[in-house]
């Protein structure tokens, strides 16, 4: 009766959770590599990283063919996607941009020229100006800017390129940009969806490929194209991570079924193996849905290696039970569950460890693994043993069992030894590598690989796009107050970039100043009446008349009473795109950033840009180096990771003691299992791999998973060849599961498994020889 | 077996490749173009005198400068203007350095590409490279080696220099103009070494 109510029970939950499991929502984007950040700042840093402007960019490179060609090619293909409405903005510096760029700059020229003040336009300030032109034209090249000496004789033209010459334009070739070596055409695009929504990112990059497919082929052109930027990255991580996720889980459950019918050689006993590995997979989906509202595909590329653990339970079942006769179930219920239940909880305090991690993946991962582990071991004790079939048996795998005890006893006359040989080798590794054992770059959590990244980091850097870098950012409470604040800080920046400290510098109020200094300017600017008459004294000695400058009074009379450059008088330059990628707005107030060239040096000392900034600029200024300060970010986690991980294994020690009421017990159910995670943590090392986030994990799952072993070996076992036997498949399944991920080429998949995959195995055989002398194997 | 109508065609085959061959030959005949490029390139380095006269709309009298021109095969050029305001553009590679009002900025050429149209112009000619200068702009040769101009009009569609007009006598260059639009121009008269 009450076997029947465990069914039903286990069975209507099943239903539950396969119900949750079909309608929760899916994600294989870069989320779960983005820590959640702690503070505001860092939240607002990486919206901006997901959301903002800059994450819509999608940088395109053509290779190959001839310069001419891959100018065409860069042509036609703009073309193409400026008629498509995904982009909001495609750019390739083509001539009509150029043009329009140095149009807008011209015409609005006494608005945005840093030189325009009451002085530059007295007799004097005239004079000046004007005798500083003639001597510029009259220098080598000079005479380029001949032609617009009537129009603009005191030069603002070039004052006003003067300041954008911080932020280093692409270099051209054949009318179109190119990379710093030339060998590439680029082209920018940005996307109008934002660049967390991965799905759209991948219809434009689609959109993108086949537009240049066709631009190729129409040109009878061999040449190539290459994508990068956020949407790029988001978009071949979630192809990665799907990939691995599928292949991971198929490879490993075919090799886990492998195993199981080599031993037990009937498909009953097969079918009934995966009842509790699919009710734990159900159950552990469902919390994750529940608890997160969104399932990461990486925390189902983790669930593999939940079937590894979940399997154990149905393969000491069978094993150690052997036959499903009420007598031996009950058995095995009687003597070998509370073994199980303790290994069981163990694990639960192992995962349980990592619910408070601050990357989603983990979090997942242990909440997906703790229901897991539950849902199977408690299948395994109420629902499996109703369900085998009244003549149930599997194969009688006593002589492995007795083959391996064998090996183990032989082993055992040298345990003391060994035990002192592995634990000093591995200190002396240890110790050899004490000052770099940890790799502390967030980048080496991110499936993006090396090479990808470089690419990056080239184009943008050739496109003078800002990547990672340092940079200023100033809050302020609206648009104007932000551009307000960006001029301030511009001038203090303006001096560092005299001093040498930084080698140039972006910012928004450069093309489009505030309205405030807008108007100063104007205010600046002599009536034409007034400034004809300053003219006549001021030209005296020089080769100019006022009647060949009428131009001059005239543009100057239009700059006094033009209505000041707002937002839309940018479209169709590319200083729209600038813009918007630098001013920002951030809820209910406007980031300003200005992204910071290093000097010749190629290193920017922030103290010193702090400083100069704390001088002249009052509004608050935030100096940020996203890369250190992502890495610091990754620090403090893995600080956490490392004392959420000694928290598991204080809470697993807790366990055992109260469950073992020994300490000599207990020291020998802990020693294999420390012996274990040095010996990994010490070859980890030795192969060269620095210790990340995931390897601390990996070593809390092989103490979770090794605790089994060390309990059984440490309980003794009524027939301890069957035990033996029991353990060793629970083990190999183990060892497949996480081996499998050993390979993959997610970074974070990779370190668990090249962990854990190691550990158990050398968890079972400390376990094995460090174990009590069982008494001897019985006949038969 | 050799019907009559492909005979004739063989026959026209070879009359096409007899031709090309002489024009082939013809081509490789030395136009005093190509005997320039070789005076050129025979000199490995020089420095003359330069007074130059820019003009442009609005100027009541041709703004004039006087200086120093070197060059050193194959790629360094250095102009320096002595008067009336000292400035110094210098050029070795792709290096760019620009001297003025006390203020010295190192570049990379290929980030300026209307002063590399004037270098390239300058050490292209002056180091014979005949070809490379006629992949860059539509090159005209008039007159006698003895007696001749240079016009070089940049190919590329958004050069801000129209024209750069050289003429000599020999291997001596005697005047370098450079065409700015709107009617702005430099003339440069070249003197004799300096005479230090």
């Amino acid at each position: 009766m009450k076997g029947r109510a465990a069914l039903w029970v286990w069975a209507g939950l099943a239903g539950l959770a396969a119900l949750i499991v079909a309608r929760a929502r899916y994600s294989a984007d870069l989320s779960a590599f983005l820590p959640r950040a702690p503070s505001e700042r860092e939240r607002l840093l990486i919206e901006q990283l997901r959301n903002g402007v800059a994450s819509r960019l999608l940088i395109v490179a053509i290779g190959g063919a001839d310069s001419a060609t891959r100018a065409r090619l860069s042509r036609s293909l703009a073309g193409a996607l400026r008629a498509d409405g995904q982009f909001a903005a495609v750019e390739n510096g083509s001539a009509a941009t150029e043009r329009r760029d140095g149009a807008f700059l011209f015409a609005h020229r006494y608005l945005l020229s840093p030189a325009v003040t009451r002085q530059r336009f007295s007799v004097a300030g005239l004079h000046a100006a004007i005798s500083h032109t003639l001597a510029l034209i009259a220098s080598p090249g000079g005479v380029l800017a001949a032609p617009s000496l009537a129009s603009d004789p005191t030069g603002e033209m070039l004052a006003v390129l003067g300041t954008l010459g911080g932020s280093r334009a692409p270099r051209r070739a054949a009318g179109v940009w190119v990379s710093r070596h030339g060998r590439e055409a680029l082209l920018l695009a940005r996307t109008r969806a934002a660049g967390s929504d991965t799905d759209a990112q991948a219809r434009a990059i689609g959109a993108i490929r086949t537009a240049f497919a066709r631009a190729a082929a129409l040109a009878h052109a061999h040449a190539t194209l290459q994508l990068t930027g956020p949407g790029v990255f988001a978009v071949a991580a979630r192809a990665r991570i799907k990939r691995a996720v599928m292949r991971l889980s198929l490879l490993s459950g075919v090799l886990i079924l492998t195993l199981l019918a080599l031993t037990y050689r009937s498909l009953a006993a097969l079918g009934l193996a995966l009842v509790p590995v699919a009710s734990g997979a159900l159950a552990g989906v469902a919390a994750v849905a529940l608890r997160f509202g969104v399932v990461q595909g990486v925390t189902l590329g983790f669930g593999v290696t939940l079937i590894g653990e979940a399997v154990d339970y149905s393969i000491y079942l069978f094993i150690q039970s052997r036959t499903a006769a009420a007598a031996a179930g009950a058995d095995w219920t009687r003597t070998a569950w509370p073994t199980v239940r303790l290994g069981m909880l163990t694990s639960v305090c192992g995962f349980a460890a990592l619910l408070p991690s601050a990357f989603p993946g983990l979090a997942q991962l242990g909440l997906y693994s703790l229901a897991g582990v539950l849902a199977a071991g408690l299948t395994t004790r109420f629902v499996l043993p109703r369900l085998l079939p009244a003549r149930f048996a599997v194969r009688d795998l006593r002589p492995l069992g007795a083959r391996a005890g064998r090996l183990l006893r032989r082993g055992r006359a040298a345990r003391a030894l060994l035990v002192v040989v592995v634990a000093l080798a591995a200190a002396v590794v240890l110790y050899a590598h004490r000052g770099h054992l940890w790799n502390r770059e967030l980048s080496a959590l991110s499936p993006v690989p090396q090479a990808a990244q470089r690419l990056d980091a080239r184009l943008r850097a050739a496109l003078g796009a800002p990547g990672g870098g340092e940079l200023v950012v100033l809050s302020a409470p609206g648009r104007q107050a932000a551009l307000r604040a960006a001029e301030q800080a511009s001038a203090a920046l303006s001096a560092l970039v005299e001093r040498g400290v930084l080698g140039g510098f972006q910012s928004p109020s450069l093309y489009l100043p505030s309205r405030a200094l807008q108007r100063r300017r104007q205010h600046a600017l002599p009536p034409p009446a007034v400034l004809r008459r300053r003219l006549r004294r001021a030209l005296a000695g020089l080769p100019l008349t006022p009647a060949s400058l009428a131009p001059f009074v005239r543009a100057v009379a239009l700059a006094r009473s033009a209505p000041p450059i707002r937002r839309a008088d940018l479209a169709g330059t590319s200083f729209a795109t600038a813009v918007d990628g630098l001013l920002v707005r951030e809820g209910p107030h406007w980031d300003a950033l200005l992204p910071l060239r290093a000097p010749r040096s190629g290193h920017i000392d922030l103290g010193r840009v702090r400083a100069g900034l704390a001088v002249s600029a009052p509004a608050r200024a935030t100096v940020l180096d996203l890369k250190r300060q992502a890495n610091a970010l990754y620090a403090t986690y893995l600080a956490g990771a490392v004392r959420y991980s000694l928290a598991g294994l204080a809470a697993i020690a807790l366990l055992l003691a109260v469950a073992l009421r020994s300490p000599v017990r207990m020291l020998r159910v802990v020693l294999p299992l420390a012996l274990a995670v040095l010996t990994v943590a010490a070859g980890l090392l030795a192969c060269g791999v620095r210790l990340t986030l995931l390897h601390v994990i990996g070593m809390l799952l092989i103490v979770a998973v090794g605790s089994n072993y060390a309990l059984f070996f440490e309980r003794g076992s009524s027939d301890p060849p069957l035990t033996l036997a029991s353990l060793l498949i629970a083990n190999a399944a183990t060892v497949l599961g996480f081996g499998v991920l050993a390979f993959s080429s997610v970074p974070v998949l990779r370190d668990l498994g090249q962990t854990v995959a190691p550990g158990a195995w050398l968890a079972l055989v400390f376990a094995g020889l460090l174990a009590r002398e069982p008494p001897a194997p019985a006949p038969g | 077996m050799i019907s009559g109508p492909r005979r004739r065609l063989a026959a026209l085959a070879a009359l096409i490749t007899l031709g090309l061959g002489a024009a082939a030959a013809h081509a490789a005949a030395p136009t005093p173009f190509t005997r320039l490029m070789g005076l050129f390139a025979a000199r490995r380095h020089g420095e003359v005198t330069f007074l130059a006269r820019t003009y442009a709309r609005g100027l009541t009298r041709p703004l004039v400068s006087s200086g120093v021109l070197g060059y050193r095969a194959p790629d360094h050029l250095e102009q320096h203007t002595l008067k009336p305001v000292p400035s110094a553009l210098i050029v070795d590679g792709e290096r760019l350095t620009v001297r003025r009002g006390g203020h010295t900025r190192r570049l990379d050429l290929r980030d300026y590409p209307d002063i590399a149209i004037y270098v390239d112009a300058m050490r292209d000619t002056l180091a014979g490279r005949g070809a490379r200068l006629q992949r860059l702009f539509a090159v005209g040769f008039t007159g006698t080696l003895a007696h001749w101009q240079l016009t070089l009009t940049p190919l590329r569609s958004d050069a801000h220099v129209r024209q750069i007009r050289l003429a000599g006598a020999a291997a001596d260059i005697r005047s370098i103009e450079i065409l700015a639009p709107h009617g702005a121009r430099t003339l440069m008269r070249i003197g004799p070494p300096p005479a230090s």
